[in-house]
C-alpha cells in the first residue's frame, strides 16, 4: 500500500522584507511528507530550517508556491481557519519548553483544549494519562519552575498530544537538554513515530538525525538533500 | 467554536493577582476617580437636600416680595443688599395686597437687618426681623418658652426681642432667658420670649435659629428703615402660587415700577439653588473624568507592559490554536476586571467615608451616581483595553514564539 501524503510542497519560497530589501529565507522548496513519516530538517543556523518547520507548522505563511496540507490548500484558508487547523492536526515541541509559568503540569497540557471543542472532564482525564505515561504522574501540579528540564520538555510532549494531532513538529526538543534528558525526549518521539505519528525534528545535530527515517538537509534557504 | 469564558474569567483573575502591587497600583486611579465621584455627589447632594428642607420648613405656601431684582434674569442671585437699602416697598402696600382678595390669605411686612445682641458679656451677630404679630401664626414659629409679642407690643413700639433658639443658648447658656435684659445695637430691650428649635443654617440656607424678632415698629426705629424689606405673602394652596403672584405683580405695578420689586417663591430660590449646585455637580463630573481618564491611561500602560512581558505566551496561545478573536477577549477581559476592582473598591471606599462623614454632615447617596461611576470604570477598562488587547491579538504567531 503506498504511504498518504499528508504535506505537499511545490517550488515554496519565503521571503521577508528588511529595510525595504527582499531577503530570501527559502528558496523554490520541493517536499513531499507521508504519514508516519521521521523527518529530521538539517542544516547550520541561518540555512532556513527553521522557517521551514514555521510554514510547515502553519505559523507563518509561504510567499510564492502551492502548500497542501492535509489536501487543504494553504493559501485559501484565512488565519482563523490556520489556527482550528494548528488546534486539531498540529502539536508542537519547542526548545524553550514554552510552558505557561506558574501553572501546573497538569494545565499547561490542557491549555490547547481550551481553543477547540472538547469535553473538559474527558480532555482531563486524558492529560493525566498522557502526563502519568510520560512518567509525570505524581507531578500533576507542579510548576514549571518546580520541574527539571527533561520533565518540563515532557510536559511540553504531551501538551502536544493532548489534541490527538496527525503531526508533531519538535524545534531542537533536546537543544536545552543535558544528555541523558535529550535522549529521553528523543526516544519519546521515536515511540510516538512507532504507533503511528508523524514526527517532524528541526537539529542541528547530525547524530540525531541519522536516527530518523527520512533527512531533509538544508543550507541557504535551499534544500540540497533529501533522504 | 464556543468562548469558554469561565476559563477566561480565571486566566484573568490569575494574570491580576500574579502581580498584585502592580495591580493595585494600577487601578489606584480609577479608585481615585470614582470614589470622588461617590463622595462628592454624595455630599453635594447631602447639602443640596438640607438647603431644600430648610425652605420647605419656611412654609410652602409663601410668597415673598422683595424690593428691586432679587433673582436675575439669568437665574442667579442680583445685587440684594443695594436694592434693600433703598426699597420703595411702603407699609400701604399690605394693603394694597390685602384687597386682593383669594387666593391670598395674609400678608406679613419684615424690616430687616443685622445687628449685635449682647448679655452677660456675650456677644452674637444676628438677623433682626421686625414683623408683626402674626408672623408667629403665618411661620409655624411657635415659641418655646415665653411669648411672641403683641399687637400692643406693637402698637406702643415696646423694646422687647423674641431670641433664636441659637441667641438664646449663646448668650444664656445655663439660665432662663426669659425676663433677661439685653442690648442690642446698644439699646436695653427685654427677652419676652425664645422660639422652637428649626434646626440647620450654614451651607446657604437660611439660619432661621440664630434670628430675632421684634415688632415691626420697635425694628424700623432701631434700624431706622422707612420702607420695609420684604413683605411676606400667604397663599391658601400652593397650586394657586402661580396665580397669586400674577395678581401680586399687577396690584403692585399700578403704584411701582418693574424694577422696584420682585415677586418670587421658594420653588424658584429652589430652581435657582439647583442650578448653582448643578454647576457645580458638572464641575465636580469633569474633575472624576479626568481621574478616570487617567487610571485609564494607567491601565492601558500597565497593559501593554504585560503584552510585551506576555509575548511568548501569546506567541505559544496562538500556536496551539487560539484565534485573533479569544487573544483580543482575553487582554481585554483582563483590563476591564483591573477597572471594575478599582470601580467597586473607589465605591466601598467612597460608601464607607459617606457613612463615616453622614454622622456630623447632611449626605445623600445618590443611588445613579454609584451606578454610573461602576459602569463608566468597567467602561474605562474596556476603552483603554482595546489597543493594547489589538496589539496582543494581531502579533503574529512567529514573531511572539521568537520573542527573547
Amino acid at each position: 500500500m503506498k504511504p498518504k501524503k499528508i504535506i505537499q510542497l511545490n517550488q515554496i519560497t519565503r521571503e521577508y522584507q528588511l529595510d525595504g530589501v527582499v531577503v530570501p529565507a527559502l528558496k523554490d522548496i520541493n517536499l513531499e511528507i507521508n504519514e508516519g513519516d521521521f523527518l529530521a530538517i538539517v542544516g547550520p543556523s541561518g540555512s532556513g530550517k527553521s522557517t521551514l518547520l514555521h510554514i510547515l507548522g502553519l505559523l507563518d505563511r509561504h510567499s510564492r508556491g502551492d502548500f497542501l496540507f492535509l489536501n487543504k490548500n494553504i493559501s485559501l484558508l484565512t488565519d482563523d481557519q490556520l489556527a482550528d487547523l494548528r488546534n486539531r492536526a498540529i502539536g508542537f515541541v519547542f526548545q524553550q519548553f514554552n510552558l505557561l509559568p506558574r501553572t501546573g503540569a497538569l494545565e499547561n497540557v490542557l491549555l490547547p483544549t481550551l481553543y477547540g471543542d472538547n469535553n473538559p472532564e474527558e480532555a482531563r482525564q486524558r492529560a493525566v494519562r498522557l502526563l502519568e505515561d510520560l512518567g509525570l504522574g505524581k507531578k500533576l501540579n507542579n510548576y514549571s519552575n518546580q520541574l527539571s528540564g527533561g520533565q518540563q520538555q515532557r510536559v511540553a510532549v504531551a501538551r502536544a498530544l493532548i489534541n490527538r494531532p496527525k503531526i508533531i513538529f519538535a524545534d531542537e526538543p533536546t537543544g536545552n537538554l543535558d544528555t541523558q534528558s535529550g535522549k529521553e525526549v528523543f526516544s519519546i518521539l521515536k515511540n510516538l513515530n512507532l504507533e503511528g505519528k508523524t514526527i517532524i525534528l528541526v537539529t542541528h545535530d547530525s547524530d540525531l538525525a541519522r536516527q530518523t527515517s527520512r533527512q531533509v538537509y538544508l543550507q541557504d534557504g535551499k534544500i540540497t538533500k533529501i533522504n | 467554536m464556543k468562548i469558554k469564558w469561565s476559563r477566561i474569567y480565571q486566566s484573568a483573575f490569575f494574570s491580576i493577582s500574579r502581580n498584585k502591587t502592580r495591580s493595585f497600583l494600577t487601578i489606584l486611579g480609577v479608585v481615585i476617580g470614582v470614589f470622588a465621584v461617590v463622595v462628592l455627589t454624595a455630599i453635594g447632594g447631602g447639602i443640596r437636600k438640607f438647603i431644600a428642607d430648610q425652605f420647605d420648613s419656611l412654609g410652602a405656601n409663601t410668597i415673598y416680595v422683595s424690593p428691586g431684582e432679587v433673582l436675575g434674569e439669568d437665574g442667579g442671585f442680583s445685587r440684594q443688599a443695594q436694592a434693600v437699602s433703598n426699597s420703595q416697598l411702603k407699609e400701604s402696600d399690605i394693603s394694597l395686597i390685602l384687597r386682593i382678595g383669594v387666593p391670598i390669605k395674609a400678608a406679613i411686612p419684615l424690616f430687616q437687618g443685622q445687628g449685635k445682641v449682647a448679655a452677660n458679656g456675650e456677644q452674637k451677630t444676628v438677623s433682626i426681623i421686625g414683623t408683626l404679630p402674626d408672623y408667629s401664626s403665618v411661620r409655624n414659629t411657635d415659641t418655646a418658652s415665653g411669648r411672641f409679642f403683641t399687637k400692643t407690643d406693637q402698637s406702643a413700639a415696646k423694646k422687647v426681642v423674641v431670641l433664636g433658639p441659637k441667641v438664646a443658648e449663646e448668650i444664656f447658656p445655663d439660665q432662663e432667658s426669659v425676663g433677661q435684659k439685653v442690648t442690642l445695637n446698644g439699646i436695653r430691650f427685654t427677652v419676652i420670649g425664645v422660639v422652637e428649635k428649626k434646626g440647620g443654617g450654614g451651607f446657604g440656607g437660611p439660619d432661621i435659629d440664630s434670628q430675632v424678632y421684634l415688632p415691626a415698629s420697635t425694628a424700623q426705629n432701631l434700624l431706622e428703615l422707612e420702607n420695609l424689606s420684604t413683605i411676606l405673602v400667604q397663599v391658601d394652596a400652593q397650586e394657586n402660587i402661580p396665580q397669586a403672584k400674577e395678581k401680586l405683580r399687577n396690584a403692585l405695578l399700578k403704584r411701582l415700577d418693574e424694577d422696584d420689586f420682585s415677586v418670587f417663591d421658594q420653588g424658584e430660590l429652589l430652581s435657582t439653588i439647583d442650578q448653582i449646585f448643578q454647576t457645580v455637580t458638572i464641575a465636580l463630573l469633569g474633575i472624576a473624568a479626568i481621574s478616570l481618564l487617567v487610571g485609564g491611561i494607567g491601565i492601558m500602560n500597565v497593559m501593554l507592559a504585560t503584552v510585551t512581558e506576555r509575548t511568548r505566551e501569546i506567541g505559544l496561545r496562538k500556536a496551539v490554536g487560539a484565534k485573533e478573536k479569544i487573544i483580543l477577549i482575553q487582554f481585554l477581559v483582563e483590563a476591564s476586571a483591573l477597572s471594575l476592582f478599582g470601580g467597586v473598591l473607589g465605591i466601598g471606599l467612597g460608601l464607607g467615608l459617606a457613612l463615616i462623614v453622614g454622622n456630623f454632615f447632611p449626605i445623600a447617596v445618590n443611588p445613579a451616581s454609584v451606578i454610573i461611576a461602576f459602569v463608566v470604570s468597567v467602561l474605562t477598562g474596556v476603552i483603554f483595553g482595546v489597543w493594547p488587547a489589538r496589539r496582543a491579538a494581531r502579533l503574529p504567531p512567529v514573531e511572539a514564539l521568537r520573542y527573547q
